[in-house]
């Protein structure tokens, strides 16, 4: 009996072993980039010259960064880059609020219809419109501004935007609205005082959705933006790896600059954001 | 963005049939015009920023034009010199290739860590997650251009790992025609495992676990309990997962970008890096975008069968 429950005890000691070690290295495969990144960007020029995989031996932790900064006028690109992302958040909810709830909740002839019309523009990529979209852009005037960028992101991610509020609604309880409705609310004030106070959990992951994707996005900006000094945070950071392609820990510290603001957004919704994409895969 | 198109489905099937009927025979007149007013933003968004650039990319599909200047109406010309364009078809080749090979290296790699993760009693699972899951929220700017480094034949991780072994010859993963492909995969499978983990965990801590009780009574080993009980159970999502991973795959752009720009001598081109460059570079706009639509029709194709497959399931 003894010695049974030895083995037993060495086989999951084993296997409890090989797992963690498993997990460990995958971490470490994952992080290695970054660290990377973060400890170049601490060294002095001169050592960070010789390579980024190389042994640090001199460390200056605020010179690349101030260089970085004072080179790259992040400044400005993290200026421009939080207009598009915050100008896109706010619009993307409003929009697709609105239409979410009007499509989940209100009845009228040709909901549905409408509806499907609107999922369509989510199959078709980006790319295969981007190219008219110059050319609307020019037309409504908002060629190489951010708020024509901005707008552009708003409606190319509409109908997934909208998807995904109207799913939300449509677990919305009827009976708050019938019962708000009996008590004589109108149409908007049923919205405003019963629907909108309780969206809060629908609208963290939509943020954080749609905050990635304005903050990253290379093309839009690539196309419609032609000067500088409107260059968002990517765009900027692409044209710096160009002009400095050896400076590792100039560039090093551009990067870490650039991802911070992300990285906040991503950990004051991360655990909001998890579970929402989990609820989205298991409904799925 | 895979969340919501996994629930999909979900969103489409499952509004409130009962209700409607109810009120079909009668619309309430205030609610009617309040709906409309609500969808009013998103539809003028939708059928400017959509349904007149469609027709537009349509229509510049059908002619010669550089940008500037006349369109020449050519008709499907375009679309006759794409097919026999072996730069189209090697990039077409691509990315097929690059969806496979995320598949092998992101899909499968995050159903194993999904499994491993969802066991009871891991410690620290939380913070795995979190790690896994960090690439996918980085711009491939940053991602692209470290991988770079880490490629680089000179003064790469590879190379310094080599030398440490004693080998002093070098691998220029990025500039040689038939590693080039490859090197962008492995980095795509780095950023895309962890996103995959996170969906399959759902998957994991749904199934039934009753189940495992009499196949371990009956003497199956962990594998077996793995392939045949639990493996089954999130067959739905398994499938949803590979084909989001294709439709995902020829929408790839950034990286390829930041890696290679299609390079060296278009080995590494996709379809729509091949489309911006026909476009934006080579000033031929008419062809760019019947490669653009010829990318679209595909990608409704993929979109139709995908939501196909959901149907059947539920």
């Amino acid at each position: 009996m003894r010695r049974k429950s030895k083995k037993f005890n060495l086989m999951r000691f084993l296997r409890g072993f090989l797992l963690y070690s498993l997990l460990i290295i995958v971490a470490v495969y994952t992080l290695i980039p970054f660290a990377t990144v973060l400890i170049t960007s601490f060294r002095t020029e001169k050592d960070s010259m010789k390579g980024p995989f190389t042994w640090p031996k001199q460390w200056d932790i605020t010179a690349a960064y101030s260089n970085a900064w004072n080179m790259g006028h992040f400044n400005i690109y993290i200026w421009n880059s939080t207009f598009i992302m915050i100008a896109t958040v706010l619009g993307t909810l409003l929009v697709s609020t609105m239409a979410g709830y009007s499509f989940a909740k209100l009845q009228y002839p040709g909901r549905k219809g409408m509806y499907y019309l609107l999922l369509i523009s989510m199959m078709v990529p980006f790319q295969t419109i981007m190219l008219p979209l110059y050319f609307v852009l020019k037309g409504i005037g908002m060629l190489n501004t951010l708020t024509g960028v901005s707008l552009l992101l708003i409606a190319t991610g509409l109908g997934f935007a909208v998807m995904m509020m109207r799913s939300f609604f449509i677990s919305f309880p009827d009976s708050l609205l019938e019962s708000a409705r009996l008590d004589g609310c109108t149409e908007i004030k049923v919205l405003c005082r019963i629907v909108l106070p309780n969206t809060f959990p629908a609208w963290s992951s939509l943020i954080v959705f749609v905050a990635m994707g304005a903050w990253n996005n290379l093309l839009a900006p690539m196309l419609y933006i032609f000067n500088e000094s409107k260059y968002p945070v990517p765009y900027a950071l692409y044209a710096f790896q160009d002009a400095h392609s050896t400076s590792y820990g100039l560039l090093s510290a551009a990067m870490v600059i650039s991802i911070l603001p992300i990285v906040l957004v991503y950990l004051i919704f991360q655990s909001k954001f998890q579970t929402n994409l989990l609820a989205g895969a298991v409904k799925g | 963005m895979a969340a919501a198109k996994l629930g999909f489905a979900a969103a489409t099937h499952g509004g409130n049939v009962l209700n409607m009927q109810i009120k079909r025979a009668k619309y309430n007149r205030s609610q009617m015009w309040i709906g409309y007013l609500l969808i009013l933003p998103a539809m003028v968004l939708f059928a400017v920023f959509f349904v007149y650039a469609l027709e537009q990319a349509v229509k510049y599909s059908l002619m010669d034009w550089s940008g500037v200047g006349e369109m020449t109406y050519i008709g499907v010309q375009n679309y006759v010199s794409l097919l026999g364009d072996q730069v189209f078809w090697q990039a077409f080749i691509n990315n097929w290739y690059y969806t496979a090979g995320v598949i092998v290296l992101g899909v499968f790699p995050g159903l194993i860590l999904a499994y491993i993760l969802s066991q009871p009693r891991i410690a620290g699972r939380g913070f795995y997650r979190a790690v896994y899951f960090f690439p996918r929220i980085v711009s491939a700017v940053i991602y692209g251009a470290v991988w770079k480094w880490i490629y680089d034949p000179r003064r790469g991780l590879i190379k310094v790992i080599m030398s440490a072994f004693g080998n002093n010859s070098s691998i220029a993963m990025l500039g040689d025609v038939h590693s080039v492909m490859l090197g962008i995969i492995i980095t795509a499978g780095w950023t895309y495992f962890g996103f995959c983990m996170v969906i399959f965990i759902a998957g994991f801590t749904s199934v039934d676990v009753s189940l495992r009780e009499p196949a371990l009574r009956g003497g199956a080993n962990r594998f077996q309990i793995f392939a045949h009980v639990d493996l089954p159970q999130i067959r739905p999502i398994l499938d949803t997962m590979l084909v989001y991973t294709v439709i995902d795959s020829f929408k790839v752009y950034d990286l390829v970008l930041v890696m290679t720009s299609g390079g060296p001598n278009d080995a590494s081109q996709i379809l729509t890096y091949y489309i911006y460059k026909q476009a934006f570079t080579l000033d031929r706009y008419g062809y760019g975008s019947a490669a653009a639509i010829l990318l679209g029709i595909l990608m409704i194709v993929f979109t139709l069968l995908y939501n196909n497959s959901i149907g059947k399931e539920r």
